[in-house]
């Protein structure tokens, strides 16, 4: 019997010894003393994350992360997300900064605090620069052919707002992309940031049309709840970054072209 | 795995995939028919043509059987509007399927060609009848009556593969069947159904083809 309740607590201790140690997220005084700095960042999003040829991390998230690395005079160090990891991450402290189009919802800031924008996601309209519509209701007529990718959100938005507009749907964004130039559509309704890493490969000049009453996204930096310190010192360094070009130029290098719903440097927050 | 079926939810789009089956039909009659002109074309160009014909349809038919249809298709409908070619989805996917389709249909009715027995075209030579009369009344009928099976198996895998389409912005059956599996989200359901779609068009489709070569050429095939 004796010996049974001390299996029992061997066990109990072997199970406090196995426990994960509850991460914390960093502050800024133990990121400033530990010389690290962790950012999360998913590798299979790209033009934000992708592996490169030497199976390195790149991307817009990469560089950004590695400009705020380098202002804090620390080490970048990256994990990788997927979509549904960026939320859990920061709360148990596996990473002090989230990035991957970290979209800011009243739902997801009860639980982590988000930075200022960094990034907007919208749809708006990519058509040919010498066609003559002027906003996206003149895409709503019958002679108008819209290229658009299967079982995407602007799929619903074209059926709500351009219900008279002839629709050729694809499977990928390549194929859809490739048929536009070719002229088989006469614009892409999509958040069309996205799609100029395919355009740029094509020589046709083209042009994107906004609705301004379209639901823009926010996409911001997550840091864990509460993570004050932390959270002002990166509002104040993307003021900077944005005022001083970095983060427009950044973008249009990755995304090859620049933000259709461009966000403006914030000096309040 | 706790999966419960909703087949309630495809019921409502019923219609629309069965507007998709005409789609799917047009495509695979028409180049069925164009498949077929081409191939007899091509069989009596590569029997009876000169060396020069023989050896292009040769190479042609080695050319189309030995690549997947869908790349074919895929030159005609990406590669071609590079060189200002640009036909739309339709006509595209309808060009490769008639080429593709010639492809077989040449060697299946060049075989029928083979078939015809040496003494037949004797008894036609000794009936005075010319070249064309023979073709007419003595080859094509024993060739029909002899490959048919062959050329329902054909016309078969052509239905079925003009599911290729829908890569190409085609709204055939398949296609709409991804349009709807995009919405609802009911993949085992939506598919189960254009399966079953598929099978009874293919079933009614051989039914229809036999009766058809029993009456036309007296072809000894069975119905079912």
């Amino acid at each position: 019997m004796k010996l049974l309740t001390w299996m029992g607590r061997l066990a109990g201790l072997a199970c406090l010894l196995a426990m994960p140690a509850v991460a914390q997220a960093h502050s800024l005084d133990q990121i400033l003393s530990s010389k690290t700095l962790v950012v999360g960042i998913n590798p299979n999003l790209p033009p934000l994350g992708s592996f490169n040829s030497q199976n390195k991390i790149q991307g817009f998230d990469v560089d950004v992360a590695n400009k705020l690395g380098q202002m804090l005079g620390v080490k970048v160090k990256f994990v990788q997300v997927n979509s549904a990891d960026r939320i859990p991450f920061l709360i148990t402290g596996k990473a002090d900064l989230m990035m991957g189009a970290l979209t800011r919802t009243p739902a997801r800031a009860k639980v982590i605090d988000f930075s200022v924008p960094i990034q907007t996601e919208a749809l708006s309209a990519l058509v040919k620069a010498d066609s003559s519509f002027k906003t996206i209701a003149d895409l709503n007529s019958k002679k108008v052919r819209l290229i658009e990718v299967r079982g995407t959100t602007p799929v619903d938005y074209v059926k709500k707002n351009l219900p008279n507009a002839q629709v050729t749907l694809f499977d990928n964004y390549p194929d859809a992309v490739r048929a536009f130039e070719q002229g088989r559509g006469d614009a892409i309704i999509d958040v069309v940031d996205y799609l100029g890493i395919y355009t740029k490969q094509y020589p046709a000049k083209l042009r994107v049309m906004t609705d301004k009453n379209v639901e823009v996204d926010y996409d911001c930096i997550g840091l864990a709840y509460g993570n004050a310190a932390l959270k002002s010192w990166v509002n104040v360094a993307l003021y900077q970054l944005e005022k001083d070009g970095f983060l427009p130029a950044t973008y249009k290098k990755w995304f090859g072209m620049n933000m259709v719903y461009p966000v403006p440097a914030q000096p309040y927050f | 795995m706790h999966y419960v079926l909703h087949y309630g939810q495809i019921t409502p789009y019923i219609p629309y995939l069965l507007g998709g089956v005409l789609i799917s039909l047009a495509l695979s009659i028409l180049s069925f028919a164009g498949g077929m002109v081409l191939g007899l074309v091509f069989a009596i160009l590569r029997n009876e043509g000169g060396a020069a014909a023989s050896r292009f349809v040769r190479g042609y038919v080695a050319f189309f059987t030995n690549t997947p249809q869908l790349v074919q298709i895929y030159v005609i409908y990406f590669g071609l509007p590079d060189f200002g070619i640009l036909f739309t989805p339709f006509m595209a996917v309808l060009i490769g399927m008639t080429l593709n389709a010639a492809g077989y249909l040449t060697e299946i009715l060049r075989a029928g060609l083979a078939s015809v027995h040496a003494q037949e075209l004797d008894a036609a030579e000794t009936l005075n009848m010319s070249r064309l009369q023979t073709l007419r009344h003595v080859i094509l009928p024993h060739l029909f009556r002899v490959t048919m099976p062959a050329l329902t198996n054909q016309y078969i895998l052509m239905m079925l593969g003009t599911s290729m389409a829908a890569i190409f912005g085609v709204e055939e059956l398949t296609g709409r069947a991804f349009n709807i599996n995009s919405t609802t989200f009911r993949s085992i359901e939506v598919f189960t159904t254009v399966a079953a779609i598929y099978v009874v068009v293919t079933f009614l489709a051989t039914i229809l083809l036999a009766l058809f070569s029993r009456w036309a050429f007296r072809a000894r095939v069975p119905v079912i």
